[in-house]
Parts: structure tokens; sequence; C-alpha cells
């Protein structure tokens, strides 16, 4: 399908996001498998599996979406608006994998944990999916872009935020994947480019309608375009978080925000 | 525990379909009633138990879930004041018909005990019992089944350099694998567990339940236990026995997650009055 | 930052108990343990100082019974008394009695005598060569009889003393008491100790106390214990026969197949009071049974087996049947969920486990019944006998014999102290025979206790 070519060439992915073969890359040295029973590992596999799956199609949503308003392409955004039950499917599935694991195998420890983080990521996804939906539903609506379209103002700024958020995305599942603390810091230390990112952008929104007060209402729903990137971003962060807690054991300490 | 059988008179059955075919039923209880002397141990149960799956007997003790088994391979005939009624029916064949010899059922139904019991004898010469009682005496035939019943209880790289020393010189989980072996070794159809891990260490424990998962594909599992979190581990099918009763059968998952009746909630949680 | 003051504060100080110090009723309780503990101390230090006692008097007393004074010179086995037709044939010479063969021994040992230079002056010939055992003649005839070619030759005899004599060399003997003795005389006594000087007489080891049959009032320096250890030996390997099978057969079945009503009840009961039925009860109902009405030779060893095998019977059923009970159910089940019978089970899995069990009570059962007496008097096996009983299959286990027990009872009450120091003996061999027997017990447990 044509649409989903485009898909791929946003955001530097090279395909729809196809999850890495967990058991290939954590031959022997994984934290999470090496159970007596194959059948615990094959559960904790697979809900690893379906976690990354659904934060592969995730970030294709955000970036479709926000391609699909940056293009004012329709049938993009028809696509991210079709794709979104499937988003809400996975979250689903996955909750109800993670508590049947729970109340079958008794895991404890690590594998607690892991199951935990795991229901939870889903549900920041299924998150991110719901931003992705609003971003493509506003590029749904808006028509050809006009010269002075508050859209075109901060293209740049949506185009960077987006970058950014589906890289952050990209990151943190890998780290809950690979169980990586290092990756998570990593996100964690970047969600403030994000908000920097999204400051610089509303000031530039505001000026804009500063000196042009016509597209007021396409303003404001970019507004929230812009925002909803920048909370993508923060859904970054938890997932991260997730991973530190599922590795560690303790909830990485939250730094006080000066202002 | 007042009020926990909330059941009707007749106690439940499960016909249960999977998926979209009628799954293979192995063993059919129905109206089966135990009596010890004056004492009705057993009230009337009526079960499927499925063709290659692992169902799980679970209760308080003195619920009547070993002395259910015991009746499938007639053990309760040793006690002479054990009165059974009703039938058991393992592939349509009556287990009480009066022209069934115990020995015959018993090489297709095995049993492993609670207590691992292999004989103060030799490995080789315990697997090899119920061979030689069934007159199987050809000494190769004998090495080679005696092998495939080793391997089919995992124990087979861990024993066969020492199979004419002593049974009870091995640890208590490699004895209960042997005990194991002991009933493949006649390759029963069913395999009835008493208990077999609660006298083992956590990972004896953990290495039997894992084969028990393996030898679904082969047998028919049954299992009494005393742990839930067992049952749950290791069983496609879980039953609730309560003072004699069948009080829920249904799939694990279902009844781990979401049982039908108060009863089985209540017991599963541990809410015991 | 955390309020201070809301930290619970430990609670006061509760009383507690020390450890270190002690409580009048510990104290009182330790030292009724102590006591308790000296009382068990006490109890067999009594018990071993009796046993102490009781083999020092019988080894004082019947260590002697193994050494006989003999004495020893050459003979020459005159052919003109021995074997007059010279043909060398033991038929013709078996009609020589043990007179003619008494006047060989005397004259070789007269000849001796002065030979070596002993005075026997005042003492008439057949004064001393009274001192030469009667049973001596008999013992030289046996010989002869057995080597013909011994006609002729001087051989050297081993003679025994008379038991006076013997009983002189032990010090039993004095020569006040032999002023009095019609059986010995002050002069023998005295040529007695000249003939130790010259080393002609000695006390050696005697075999045929082991090995002689019994013997009369007149030689008890003859009497050995061969036909007592044959007929006990004969006894209780029937009597091993009879139980084990019988004793195991019941006990199985009495356990295992038995259905549970009242009359198994009742046969359990009358087994456990037939173990302490006194023994002499069982001696009159084999006299009644065996003897009267089947009609056995009495005095025989089968008999002596029989009534000695219902004595034990119930002894070896309890035992066997406790080895039984002791084997865990769970080796039962494990047979029976593999497809064995009943049957099977017991024969393959059960007994052997039962076996050291079994073993045990059996020979310790055996060992008891070896020292019964009371029985054996009243089936006649008290009676004098002097000839070996057969072998086996020559019908010997109907031969008359006697057995140890018995023949400690009847040297016992014989008048002759030589029998009293013999019947010490007699005891010292059947205490030999019991801890063999109990050795042999052990050593069979803990062989077959291993195998578990």
């Amino acid at each position: 399908m044509e649409a989903d070519e485009q898909v791929t060439v946003l955001a530097g992915s090279a395909a729809p996001q196809s999850p890495p073969d967990p058991a290939a890359s954590h031959a022997g040295s994984d934290p999470l498998e090496g159970h007596t029973s194959k059948s615990v590992d094959q559960s904790l596999t697979d809900l690893r599996t379906h976690t990354v799956e659904m934060g592969g199609l995730v970030i294709d949503q955000v970036g479709s979406a926000v391609r699909a308003l940056l293009d004012r392409d329709l049938r993009l955004a028809e696509l991210v608006l079709s794709r979104e039950p499937l988003v809400n499917d996975y979250e689903s599935r996955l909750d109800r994998d993670t508590l049947t694991f729970i109340a079958l195998q008794q895991p404890v420890a690590s594998d607690l944990r892991a199951t935990r983080a795991i229901a939870r990521v889903a549900l920041e996804l299924e998150r991110v999916g719901d931003e992705s939906k609003k971003i493509a539903r506003f590029a749904a609506q808006s028509g050809a872009a006009a010269e002075h379209d508050p859209v075109v103002a901060v293209a740049r700024y949506l185009r960077h935020m987006a970058s950014l958020s589906t890289s952050m995305l990209r990151s943190a599942v890998r780290a809950l994947d690979e169980a990586s603390p290092d990756l998570a810091h990593e996100v964690l230390a970047r969600d403030k480019e994000v908000d920097a990112e999204f400051a610089t952008a509303l000031r530039q929104l505001m000026s804009y309608v500063m000196q042009d007060h016509q597209f007021l209402r396409a303003t404001i729903d970019t507004v929230f375009a812009l925002k909803g990137l920048e909370r993508i971003g923060d859904h970054a962060k938890n997932i991260a978080e997730q991973v530190l807690y599922m590795v560690e054991g303790e909830r990485p300490r939250k730094l006080m925000k000066s202002g | 525990m007042h009020n926990m059988t909330d059941t009707s008179s007749s106690a439940s059955s499960n016909r249960i379909a999977i998926g979209n075919t009628e799954p293979e039923v192995k063993v059919k209880a129905r109206g089966v009633h135990v009596f010890y002397g004056a004492t009705e141990a057993i009230k009337g149960v009526d079960i499927d138990i499925y063709a290659r799956s692992v169902t799980a007997f679970i209760g308080p003790s003195g619920c009547g879930k070993s002395t259910f088994l015991r009746c499938i391979n007639r053990m309760n005939d040793t006690i002479p004041v054990c009165r059974v009624t009703g039938e058991i029916l393992i592939d349509d064949e009556n287990v009480y018909d009066p022209r069934v010899d115990p020995v015959v059922l018993r090489a297709k139904v095995g049993m492993v005990f609670q207590k691992p019991n292999p004989f103060p004898k030799s490995v080789f010469e315990n697997v090899s019992y119920g061979l030689r009682l069934r007159g199987i005496n050809n000494k190769t035939e004998l090495a080679e089944r005696v092998e495939k019943a080793l391997r089919g209880a995992a124990i087979w790289d861990e024993v066969k350099d020492r199979l004419n020393d002593s049974a009870l010189a091995l640890s208590g989980g490699q004895m209960q694998r042997v005990c194991i072996s002991r009933a493949l070794a006649t390759e029963p159809e069913i395999l009835l567990f008493d208990e077999p891990t609660s006298a083992l260490d956590p990972i004896a424990t953990a290495k039997i339940e894992e084969l028990i998962t393996e030898l679904r594909q082969r047998v028919t599992v049954l299992i009494v236990t005393h742990n839930m979190q067992q049952a749950a581990r290791v069983s496609d099918f879980t039953a609730f026995m309560y003072l004699g009763e069948l009080v829920e059968v249904d799939a694990t998952s279902k009844i781990f997650t979401n049982p039908a009746k108060k009863a089985t909630e209540d017991y599963i949680t541990g809410r015991y009055g | 930052m955390t309020d201070i003051s809301s930290i619970p504060t430990a609670a006061p100080r509760a009383v507690t108990t020390s450890i270190t110090s002690g409580s009048a009723l510990m104290k009182r309780r330790n030292a009724a343990e102590t006591r308790f503990k000296a009382y068990g101390i006490a109890a067999i230090v009594i018990a071993l100082l009796t046993l102490a006692i009781m083999l020092f008097t019988i080894f004082r007393d019947g260590t002697s019974a193994f050494f006989q004074g003999t004495m020893s010179f050459p003979v020459t086995i005159d052919e003109t008394i021995v074997d007059k037709n010279g043909k060398r044939d033991p038929a013709d010479m078996a009609k020589v009695t043990t007179v003619g063969y008494a006047r060989v021994l005397s004259s070789g040992l007269v000849a001796h005598l002065a030979e070596k230079g002993i005075a026997v002056e005042g003492m008439p010939e057949k004064e001393v060569t009274d001192m030469i055992s009667k049973d001596a003649p008999a013992r030289l005839r046996d010989r002869v009889l057995a080597d013909p070619s011994l006609v002729g030759q001087t051989i050297t005899v081993d003679a025994f003393t008379t038991g006076r004599v013997d009983g002189y060399m032990k010090g039993r003997v004095n020569r006040e008491q032999a002023e009095r003795d019609s059986n010995v005389s002050v002069n023998q006594l005295d040529l007695a100790d000249k003939l130790i000087d010259a080393g002609i007489l000695q006390s050696k080891f005697n075999w045929s106390f082991i090995t002689a049959p019994d013997a009369s009032d007149l030689r008890p320096e003859a009497a050995g214990l061969g036909i007592a250890l044959m007929g006990t030996l004969y006894m209780m390997f029937l009597v091993l026969i009879f139980t084990l099978p019988l004793g195991v057969a019941a006990s199985i079945y009495l356990e295992e197949f038995a259905p549970k009503n009242w009359f198994t009840d009742l046969v359990e009961v009358n087994i456990s009071n037939l173990a302490a039925v006194p023994s002499i009860v069982f001696g009159i109902l084999g006299l009644a049974i065996f003897i009267n009405f089947a009609g056995l030779p009495s005095s025989a060893p089968l008999v002596g087996a029989l009534v000695i095998t219902l004595m034990t019977l119930p002894t070896i059923i309890i035992a066997t049947r406790s080895s039984i009970r002791a084997v865990p159910p769970s080796i039962r089940d494990a047979a029976l969920g593999i497809g064995a019978s009943k049957m099977q089970t017991v024969f393959h899995h059960v007994l052997p486990l039962a076996a050291p069990g079994i073993l045990t009570g059996t020979i310790l059962g055996l060992a008891s019944a070896l020292g019964e007496t009371g029985p054996l008097l009243l089936i006649g096996m008290v009676a004098f006998v002097t000839n070996y009983p057969a072998s086996p299959l020559d019908g010997g286990f109907l031969d008359p014999a006697t057995a140890l027990p018995v023949q400690v009872y009847s040297w016992a009450s014989r008048s002759d102290p030589a029998f009293i120091e013999r019947s010490s003996g007699a005891i010292i061999v059947l205490l030999f025979f019991l801890l063999i027997m109990n050795v042999a017990a052990i050593l069979l447990r803990r062989r077959f206790e291993r195998r578990w």
C-alpha cells in the first residue's frame, strides 16, 4: 500500500518497526529467561514480543500522523485512524495476558516486576496511540495549506518534536526489550529536549498569532498537536521509568522541578 | 466453612468444548459414590477427563480427591471396607466390570505416590518390575524399554551409569522420577499422580512439574495436589472438591482468574471461614 | 522531613525471665532425672555382676571337665591274648572281650613301671592296675579291631585313669577321703604322685568329653557329650525345617490374607497365649500325642523336635508377624500400583524386607529352645543312651538319643563329683552354642538390614 511506503520514510525508520527477535538477541544472557519451566519462559517472551510489536505500531502511528498533518495527506490520516483499534486491541490483550500470567504462574521478584512493567507500558503506549489519533483527526479536518497556516509556521518544530519523541519511544521500547537501564536513562535525559522544543514552538506560535488573527481555531489545534507531541515524550519517559523499576527494583528518584 | 457449598443437589459436571472440535474424553466418571464402611467419602461425582491433558484435583484434606484418584486404578480394592458404586469408564470400558483384571488395568493406568517409594532394589530392577510381571523377560527388550522409560522421565542421563546401584541411594527428586519411570515402563495411557511433589524440595518439584507438562503430550494426567499454585502452574483443567463432592471443574485459567462458584473462590483466595 | 515525634517509641521494658539463673522446679527435675539414671546404671551393674558371678562359677567348675588324667605307656599287643588264631580277622578277634584287653593293658603298665624303676612295693598288682580306667580296655579293643595290623606291635596307649585318681589330680579327692573310699586307696594316690613326677600321668585335653557317649557311674572319666550333642543337633535341624515354613506361612496368611472376623481374632489371641504356656505342658502333650497315640519311639530326636516345634511356633509366628507389619505400606502400594497381585507383592517385596526380622526371631526362638529341658524329660530323653543315633538317612531321627540340657540335668543328679564337674562342663558347651546362635542372629540381621 502506498501509504505504508510513505510511512516508512518518516523519522528515519527503515521499515514498519519489526520487532527484534527477543530470543535471538538474548540467548543465554537474558535475565528474564532460564526458568526450569519452558512454558514460563515462553509466556514472558510472548509478553515482551507483543509489547515490542505494539511499540512498533504506535511509533508508526505517531510518525504517520505528523506526516499526514504536515503534508496535508488525508489518506494517511485515515490510515492512522483506522489502525487505532489495533492499538487498543494490543493493550487489552496485554492487560489480560499479564493478569493471567500472574494468576497462573505466581511470578515473584524480577518476573513480577517485568510483568507489571509490561502491563503499564502497554497502557502508556495506548495513550500515545490516543495522542496520534488526535493529531490524525486534526490532519483529516484541516484543508489545503495556506501560506500563513499556523501549522506551516511551526512545521519545523512539529517535525523536530515528532522525530524526538518517536526516537525516545523507540529507545524506551528497546530498553524494555533488552532490560537496559542505560537506554532508559538516556530516554529520561532527552525528555528535557522535547519540553524545550515545545516552549520554543509555543513562543513562535504566539508571535504568529499576534501578527495574524485569522486562523485562531487552527492555531489552537496546532497548540494541542504540539502539546500532544510533548506528552508523547512524557509517555516515553514513563516507559523508561517502568524499565528502571523492572530492572533495578526501585523507582528512580524524581528530581524536584525548580520551576 | 459454613455456606461454602451452594451447589445444587447433584454435583457439578463439566462438558466443555475447546475451540471448535469436541475433544476426546479419556475417562468418564458417572455417579461415583465411595463408602468406607458406613461413611460416605465421595458423594456422587460426575466428571469428564480429556485425553492428553492435565487435570488437577484441589481441595482441603479429606475432601476425597485421593480417594477418587484411587478408584480409577482400583487401588481402593485393597481396602476391605471400601465400597464403590457408579461407573468409571476408560475409553468407554467400565473399570469395575467383573471381567477387568486389575493387573491389566494397572498397565494402562499408572500411579505415582506422595512419598517416593522405589523398591529396595537396583534402578534397573525397579523400572523393569512392571514388565517382568507381564511376562517380558527378554534381556534386550527389557533394557530397551527401561531406557525408554527413564528417558521419558527425564532421568536417563543421571542414572545411566548406575542402573545396577540401589535406587535408594538417589536423592528424593531422583527417586520420584525413577518411580515415574517405573510407571511409564508399561506405557500407560493414563498417569495418576497423588501429591507427587509434596515431599520434595523446590528444585526437584520444578523438574517434576516440567516433566508433567511434557508428559501431557503423550499421556492423560490426573494430579491430586494440596498446593493450589502447583495446580495453577501445571494443569489444563482444575477440579475443586469439597467434602466428597465435586464443586466446580473448568479450565484452569478460568478457575484461577474468575471461578464460577463462590465456594471455589473462597477456597482459592484463602477465605476459609 | 519526617516528624521525629511520630516515630513510635519502644514500649517500656516488660518483666523478663533470665535464662542463666535456675529455678527450683528445674533443679528438682534435674535431680530426679539424675537419680533415675543412677537407678538404671545400678540395675545394669547388678545384672552384669550376677552374670559375672554365674560365668565365673561355671567356668571354675567346668573347665576342668575338658581335661582328663591320662596315663601314657607302651603296650605290647600280645597276640596270644588278642588273636589266638593269628589270622588278623576282625570278626574272629572280636570274640575276645575287654577282659583280655584289660590284661594286655595291665601287663603293659606293670612292665613300664618296672622299667622306669617306680617302686610299687606294698601294692598288689591289682591295686596298681585298678588305676587304669575301666573304659580303657574297650578303647584299646576298638582300636585294635579297627586296625588288626597292630597285633604284635608295641604301641603307646593313652589310657584314662579312674575317676578318683583324676579327682585327686584336680584336687577334689584327698587322702583322708581316700581312706574311707572303696574306689581308691591312699597307696594309689601316692603312686599317682610318682607317676606324675615321672611324666607318665598327665592331665591332657580331653576331646572325648565332647565326642564320647555317656558312661555309667563306674567310669565317670569316660562320660562324654557325644550322643547329647548329636541328639541336640538332630533336634535343632528338625525344629528348623518344621517351624520355619509353618511359622512363616501361618504368619503370612494371618497378616495378609485372612478375613478380619471373629474366628481369626480368636486364632490370634490363642497364638499369643500359647507363647506363654509352660514348657512342661508341651511335654505332656508330646507324650500323649506323639508317643502314646502315634506310637513314635520315646527318646527319639524326632519326638523331641516335634514337641519343641509346638513350643517355638507361637514365638516365631509373633516375630514374623511383627516383621511383616514393619514393612512400610508404601512398598505395598508401589507393588500393587504397578499391577502385582497380593501374593506377588508378599513374595517379591514384603517377605524379602521382613526377612531380617524373621530370621532373627527364628534363631532366637531356636536358641531358647536349645535350652529346654522340661518337655524333653517327659518324652523320655533322659534315658541313658550309649549308642550313637544312626545317620539321618538310616532313620537316625527315630533312634534313641539325648539332648544337651537333659544331659546336664542327668549328670548333675548323679552322686559322683566327677559327674558334677562334667555337668558344669556341659553347661559351658551349651553356653557356647547359645553364644554362636546369638552371634549368628546378629550377623544375619546386620547383613540383611544393610539393604534397606
